[in-house]
Order: structure tokens, then C-alpha cells, then sequence
């Protein structure tokens, strides 16, 4: 198994934020976590990452990748880890690049610190731009002159000029636009399949959910309150709060 | 006046920014209330400055707005005053309508003093009231009234706004994106509030959204907006059952959407390779394969392409889309469409070249 996930649980003083009891993700899979704002989906995120720590939660049990413990793993080699093996994007890419440098020049020095020379990382990140069907050209503009979709696609790209083996999406389409939502996802499911990339999405809108995971967790109130195949969940929801979620997915048509 | 007649009718309006034709020839009429018209397009199609140009946010350049039988493009003075109360908006982001010191009471008691709708100021008893009742219209706690918009969730804040518009009883509302930033089940929740005002108050709107799936909920007529130019408009039902322009066909194709009939019973589901085929419940049945994904976006509304607008990510795209701009014209009773291949297109028969 790629990511293992186990009795992971996220905690601000005595009050419980987030909890996972097992949760797995494996090559070429794309696993769903699915609530509301608030339901504890990317406080999930951030402890995978390691860095609910720095936003003074604690964190117990276990993340593994590969069969290696990643909780408690001194900084220095999570480091390594974060970012690199395991990478993220989020709501809004714009957060992830500093403005006042050209993309090219964020991806690049990016690579720099996982040690790519300076041709290799050059080289990396133009061929990491055509896997996410941009132009390398790009890499030359600032982020205000991308478009919400294009930024997005950049952060996806910086995440396979890494060679990330897990890519955790935390409302990565929120932002955009139907139609760009859909080249988005579309991108998301290419990788998995071509590049066997293990992915966490996380998404408040079930559909989004239905068309990319094969499993999904539901989370409400920093519980996951039903997980399964997207299939069962979706056709036989046992919870009332799945079909909530679902009720509330707008439907084509009038009503 | 009776139901059904034309509230507002906007014909040929073009908004210009320097050099950039931001709306161009945009021509829809708003029927009275209830009664709700989507602007539907993706990011800088032109929708919000649409919305705005018909409010007089954005100057026009050209064309007409006329709301209730008045020119609203000429309108100056008392009757400009009494038009902006008669046409309320609400923004995509409710922080930016709602004032972050202000509390949500006050927030809406100023509207109603602006416009003269208190006796006695901004404080009477009387507007606490009519506060109260307007924040219960919108489903909302009336102690909310008392908070800060900060104290609210996104949803909470968003129905605050509308609660805030509809003090002053308009009777067109612009729905600028209400609901694009809020999760699913707070857009749910918004979406049913607008559409119980609708009935209770007979409310009239202009709905602008991305999402095809929101507008065929709330709306009865639909206009699709591509690069600034209405490129088709109909019924919803009907545009959405058989589009009559490509561009609609791929906004139709991109809503993520779950399929068949919901299993509302407590079936127990087997190991997880069990697929309960018996519910008829499919997900995304056609598969991202067989869909059309649109390349790319939108093009420079700055340097738009020659011909059709749309032609660079057109599926459909012939030699004559490369050069002539298409007419929009009647393509059924009570539709049309701006694209040489709509009659095609409509009848299902239109294949890629």
C-alpha cells in the first residue's frame, strides 16, 4: 500500500478536530474525502503532510508511506518527504506562488532544494509542463498572469517535476469554473492512470467526488461517518448526512 | 400590468472598456415575477459586467435598458434613486456587500434609512422589526442580527446579503454568483431561500452563474454568454434537453453530476467489489471519455479571434467558423442561437469535421 492510514487523530488541547480510524490509498488510486467546511478534510490533509503540528495541533497514530512511519519522523527527513515523495495542491494556487516571481522561477528553485542541478531542474520542469498540457513558455510569466486553471495545472506540474508518488488535492477545482473543473479533474485522472499516482482528494461536492474516486470517506464534525466504494456509498448511503451531501449536489434539469 | 409581461428588456447593450468589447449586442427580456433569467458563462464572458451594465454599475456603450417602461440608461435624479431601489444586487462575495465593523442589524436597518423607509432614523423599534422579519425571510435567526458578519458562516453571511437586498422590496434581483464560493450544501440552502422569495414575494431575477445545473434549477429562461455575445437563449428546459450551440453542449457536459434515481432505502451493501446495479444508480454513466472537455479558455475579449468567437475550441468547427461571425437567430419558437451549424446542432445530428 502507497499511504496507510491509521487511527490518525488531530487534536487542539482536549478538544478532538480531526480523526481517521484506517484510511488506505494505493498507486494509480484516487481516494475521496468528502463534508462540509469544518467537517476536519483538511485538517486530514495538513497531518499527513506533518504540519498540523506547526498549527499547534497535536497529532497520534500513524501515517505511512511506503511501510515507512511518517508521524514523529524528525523534520529534517520529512522534509525530504513532504513536498517531493508527497505533494500537495490546494483551493487556491495563488497561495503557492509568490507573486513577484515568474512560476518558472518558484518551480525551479523548488527543485533546487530536492538537489537538481540547475539544467536538470530546467529541464525537469518543461517536461513536468507539457505532462499537464501547458506550454513551458508559461514558466516565464508571473502568477497574475495565469489564469485560476493555468495556475492550478503549474501546481500540479511542480508535484510531477517532483516525482511525487502521492498527491494530496485538497478542493482543488473549488475555485474554477465548471468547464476548467472539468479539464481539471480530467488532468487528475490521467495521472493516476499514466503515472500510477496515488491521490487524496478532498471535495465538499459528491459529484466531483463520484467521477474521479474509486473510494470515499464522508466526513462530518471530524468524524468520517461512512467510507466505502464510491459506487455502494453513492447508490446506498447509509448515513443521513451522505444523503444530505447528495441531496445538495445541483442536479441538471428542472426540478 | 399582468404576470408574464416584460419587466425588463435589454436590447443590443454593449459595454466597452478603452479598446475591449466586454458585452457586445446583448439583447434579453426579463419577464415579471416570479420569474428568473440565468446568465450562464464561464469566467470573463461578460456576464457580471451584463449584470451591472442593467443596474448602471458599468456605463453602457451602446443599446437599451428598459424596466418598466422606463430608459434606464436616461434615468437621472429621483427617478434614478427610485430605480436603484427598485433593482437590488448581490454579490458572489458577501464581504464585500457587508461592512466588517457593521453588524448584521445596522448593516440592514442603513439601507432602509437610505431610501427613507424608517420614520424616526436608522433606531426605531419599528426597523428592528422589519430587520428581524427580513433575516427570518431569509432564513436566518433574527438574532443574528446582533453579530458581526465575521461571527457568520459563509452561507449565514451570503443570506444576510440577500435579507439586505430585499429590505428595500425590489423588484428585480441580480444574483451575481451567490453561491460559487460556499460549499454544496450552504449553495443548497442559499438556492432554496431564493427560491422560496421567489414565490412568497413573486420575485423577478437575473441569476449570472457558471454552473448550468444551478441556472436550470432556479430560472425558466436561460442566456449563454460566450466572449461577451449572448450565443444562444430559451426556455431552460429546452436548451438544456437540446442545445442548440456547442458551447452550451460542453457547459452541459461539465457539471459533475450523479446520476439515476437515489436508493433511499437502508440496503445493506455487500464487500466493496459489489456494484448494487439493482438501485439504476450510475455514476457519470458516460464517462469522462465520451464527454466533451472543452480545451483551453476563453480567448482575450482583447484580441478576440476572427469568425465565430468560439471556433478555436469548437468540436464542431467548419471552415466558415474560421471567418464569418455568426448571426443569432430564431432556431425554434422562443430560441435562438449564434452558430452556423445550430440547426445541426439542435437536431443532434452535428458531428465533428
Amino acid at each position: 500500500m502507497k499511504l496507510e492510514i491509521r487511527d490518525l487523530q488531530v487534536r487542539f488541547g482536549p478538544r478532538l478536530a480531526a480523526s481517521v480510524a484506517s484510511l488506505d490509498v494505493d498507486a494509480g488510486e484516487i481516494v475521496g474525502l468528502a463534508g462540509e467546511s469544518g467537517a476536519g478534510k483538511s485538517m486530514i490533509i495538513q497531518a499527513i503532510l506533518g504540519l498540523a503540528g506547526t498549527a499547534g495541533a497535536t497529532v497520534t497514530g500513524s501515517v505511512r508511506l511506503d511501510g515507512t512511519e511518517l508521524t514523529g519522523m524528525p523534520p529534517a527527513r520529512l522534509r525530504a518527504v513532504r513536498g517531493r515523495r508527497v505533494a500537495a495542491i490546494f483551493q487556491s494556487p495563488a497561495l503557492a506562488f509568490n507573486p513577484v516571481f515568474r512560476v518558472g522561477h518558484v518551480m525551479s528553485r523548488t527543485l533546487r532544494l530536492h538537489g537538481l542541478s540547475r539544467g536538470e531542474a530546467r529541464e525537469r520542469a518543461a517536461e513536468a509542463m507539457r505532462g499537464v498540457l501547458l506550454s513551458p513558455d508559461l514558466l516565464r510569466r508571473y502568477p497574475a498572469q495565469l489564469s485560476g486553471g493555468q495556475l492550478q495545472r503549474v501546481a500540479i506540474a511542480l508535484a510531477l517535476a517532483l516525482r511525487a508518488e502521492v498527491l494530496l488535492a485538497d478542493e482543488p477545482t473549488s475555485a474554477l469554473d465548471v468547464t476548467v473543473q472539468a479539464q481539471v479533474l480530467d488532468l487528475l485522472r490521467e495521472l493516476r492512470d499514466s503515472r500510477g499516482l496515488a491521490i487524496v482528494l478532498v471535495s465538499h461536492d459528491l459529484a466531483v467526488i463520484a467521477e474521479l474516486c474509486d473510494r470515499v470517506a464522508v466526513m462530518r464534525a471530524g468524524e468520517v461517518v461512512e467510507q466505502g466504494s464510491t459506487r455502494d456509498v453513492i447508490a446506498a448511503p447509509r448515513h443521513d448526512y451522505t444523503r444530505e451531501l447528495l441531496a445538495a449536489v445541483p442536479r441538471l434539469g428542472p426540478e | 400590468m399582468m404576470p408574464g409581461e416584460a419587466l425588463l428588456t435589454v436590447r443590443d447593450l454593449t459595454v466597452n472598456f478603452g479598446p475591449v468589447r466586454a458585452v457586445s449586442g446583448a439583447t434579453l427580456t426579463v419577464s415579471r415575477g416570479p420569474f428568473g433569467m440565468a446568465i450562464v458563462g464561464e469566467s470573463g464572458s461578460g456576464k457580471t459586467t451584463l449584470g451591472r451594465a442593467i443596474l448602471r454599475l458599468v456605463p453602457a456603450s451602446g443599446g437599451t435598458v428598459e424596466f418598466d417602461g422606463q430608459d434606464v440608461l436616461r434615468l437621472r435624479g429621483r427617478r434614478l434613486r427610485e430605480f436603484r431601489r427598485a433593482a437590488q444586487i448581490v454579490f458572489q462575495d458577501a464581504d464585500g456587500s457587508l461592512d466588517p465593523r457593521m453588524r448584521i442589524g445596522p448593516a440592514i436597518r442603513e439601507v432602509l434609512a437610505a431610501h427613507g423607509m424608517t420614520r424616526g432614523g436608522a433606531r426605531n423599534s419599528g426597523a428592528a422589526d422589519r430587520v428581524a422579519q427580513l433575516l427570518s425571510e431569509a432564513a436566518l435567526d433574527p438574532a443574528l442580527a446582533s453579530r458581526y458578519p465575521h461571527q457568520l458562516s459563509g452561507g449565514q453571511r451570503q443570506r444576510a446579503a440577500i435579507a439586505r437586498a430585499l429590505a428595500v422590496s425590489p423588484r428585480l434581483l441580480v444574483l451575481d454568483e451567490p453561491t460559487s464560493a460556499l460549499d454544496v450544501t450552504a449553495q443548497a440552502r442559499v438556492l432554496d431561500t431564493v427560491r422560496r422569495l421567489r414565490a412568497e414575494r413573486g420575485l423577478a431575477y437575473l441569476l449570472i452563474t457558471h454552473n448550468l445545473a444551478i441556472a436550470s434549477s432556479l430560472c425558466e429562461q436561460l442566456a449563454v454568454l460566450y466572449l461577451g455575445r449572448i450565443v444562444e437563449t430559451g426556455p431552460a428546459a429546452d436548451v438544456l434537453a437540446t442545445p442548440a450551440h456547442p458551447y452550451t453542449m460542453a457547459l452541459r457536459a461539465a457539471v459533475p453530476q450523479i446520476t439515476g434515481p437515489q436508493s433511499t432505502g437502508p440496503e445493506i451493501t455487500g464487500s466493496q467489489n459489489t456494484r448494487p446495479q439493482s438501485t439504476g444508480v450510475k455514476i457519470d454513466p458516460a464517462g469522462r471519455g465520451s464527454r466533451i472537455i472543452l480545451p483551453g479558455e476563453p480567448p482575450d475579449a482583447a484580441s478576440p479571434p476572427p469568425g465565430c468567437p468560439f471556433h478555436p475550441r469548437c468540436p464542431l468547427a467548419i471552415d466558415t467558423c474560421r471567418v464569418s461571425v455568426p448571426a443569432s437567430r430564431e432556431v425554434a419558437p422562443g430560441r435562438r442561437a449564434a452558430c452556423h451549424r445550430a440547426d445541426e446542432v439542435l437536431a443532434g445530428e452535428a458531428t465533428a469535421s
